[in-house]
């Protein structure tokens, strides 16, 4: 039986104090897979911490503001022919079991995309509010738009995984369409990829309080912009 | 009578045929941006030399005064140069971050691998 090719990777951005600690759980969870940090230019000692662990970095050149790094695992997975691509936060804010939950997922065909969703199961939320009121409405606006075929209850969650044939139609039209910005990136997804004919599946999601730093997706000025950005994702 | 404004227009049409064609002989501009100053070059000097023209613009525009059908022309080509470059630029923002992308992502197939404990 074909031995599948599995790609975790893990986008960073000053993350010094958590890369080390997640890709080494990652590493002992799945030896098997392999590991890619793709740094979007960090400013401290990220890059020397994730050169500690088993993980192949990838550097950018210039910042992308967050899209470069998905764009590049993409690109990687898609060119080296890999069945599954993986992603999790370097921030430590989502757990490492989740993954094989989701490859898990993926292989036995429940979906093409399978995103790790805060809202499956009932818990206890960590963010405010106004977050939680956010991506709930964000969430449902976008179900009702991608209609009975596909149902995504969290469609900002960053912890998602991929398969051979979603890879394949997504990484030509990312590099071909002009690209979203990363706040609305997994929400474009969701309705582009319902429209290629991808499936999506989901499993239940813990994200435990970020520890260090701050969230670069939600500062102050992408809250504000983010209602006129969404609006024109789900107009245009 | 020549007016204060036909004199200004022409001095504004030969300064910028001038600055263009001396920058497209030095090459430091492209044959498309020399075409479109140049344009705006000429259509100054138009007004300058015959400014019966700015009288016609005026009577389609119904404004009273020549400055006013200036002001408003000149907008108009202003914000349609400063629309078509914001596009090129967000074109160029994207295409920087492809590039790096994939200069990123090749940097990773020609790189030996770190290490094989993984097999």
């Amino acid at each position: 039986m074909k031995k599948s090719r599995v790609l975790v990777y893990v986008p960073v951005k000053d993350e010094e104090k958590t890369v080390r600690s997640v890709v080494d759980e990652i590493a002992e969870l799945y030896p098997k897979w392999d590991i890619i940090v793709v740094d979007d230019k960090s400013e401290d000692n990220t890059i020397s911490e994730t050169q500690k662990t088993k993980a192949r970095l990838i550097p950018l050149v210039m910042n992308t503001k967050g899209v470069g790094p998905d764009l590049t695992a993409f690109l990687v997975a898609y060119n080296e022919g890999y069945d599954y691509l993986l992603k999790i936060d370097g921030d430590g804010q989502q757990e490492a079991k989740l993954l094989n939950e989701m490859y898990q997922k993926l292989k036995e065909n429940y979906g093409d995309i399978c995103v790790g969703s805060r809202y499956v199961k009932k818990q206890i939320e960590t963010d405010s509010f106004i977050k939680i009121i956010g991506r709930v409405a964000t969430s449902a606006l976008v179900n009702f738009k991608i209609g009975k075929n596909n149902s995504v209850t969290d469609c900002t969650s960053g912890i998602r995984a991929w398969n051979k044939k979603s890879l394949s139609m997504l990484t030509p039209y990312y590099m071909k369409k002009s690209l979203a910005h990363d706040t609305v990136f997994w929400i474009r997804e969701a309705i582009i990829g319902t429209k290629m004919g991808l499936k999506f599946c989901e499993v239940p999601a813990f994200y435990h309080p970020r520890k260090f730093g701050n969230s670069k997706s939600f500062s102050l000025k992408n809250m504000i912009t983010f209602p006129i950005r969404f609006l024109m994702i789900m107009v245009l | 009578m020549v007016e204060v404004y036909s004199i200004v227009a022409v001095i504004f049409g030969l300064i910028f045929i001038s600055i263009s064609l001396v920058k497209l002989k030095h090459q430091t501009i492209s044959q498309n941006t020399f075409v479109i100053w140049a344009i705006i070059g000429f259509v100054g000097l138009a007004m300058g030399v015959f400014p019966v023209i700015l009288e016609i613009i005026q009577n389609i525009l119904g404004t009273q005064l020549s400055i006013s059908t200036v002001v408003i022309v000149s907008f108009a080509v202003l914000f349609g140069i400063v629309f078509y470059l914001h596009q090129k630029v967000d074109l160029l923002n994207q295409r920087i971050t492809k590039l790096i992308s994939e200069m990123a992502a090749n940097r990773f197939y020609k790189d030996p691998q770190k290490d094989d404990d993984q097999e």
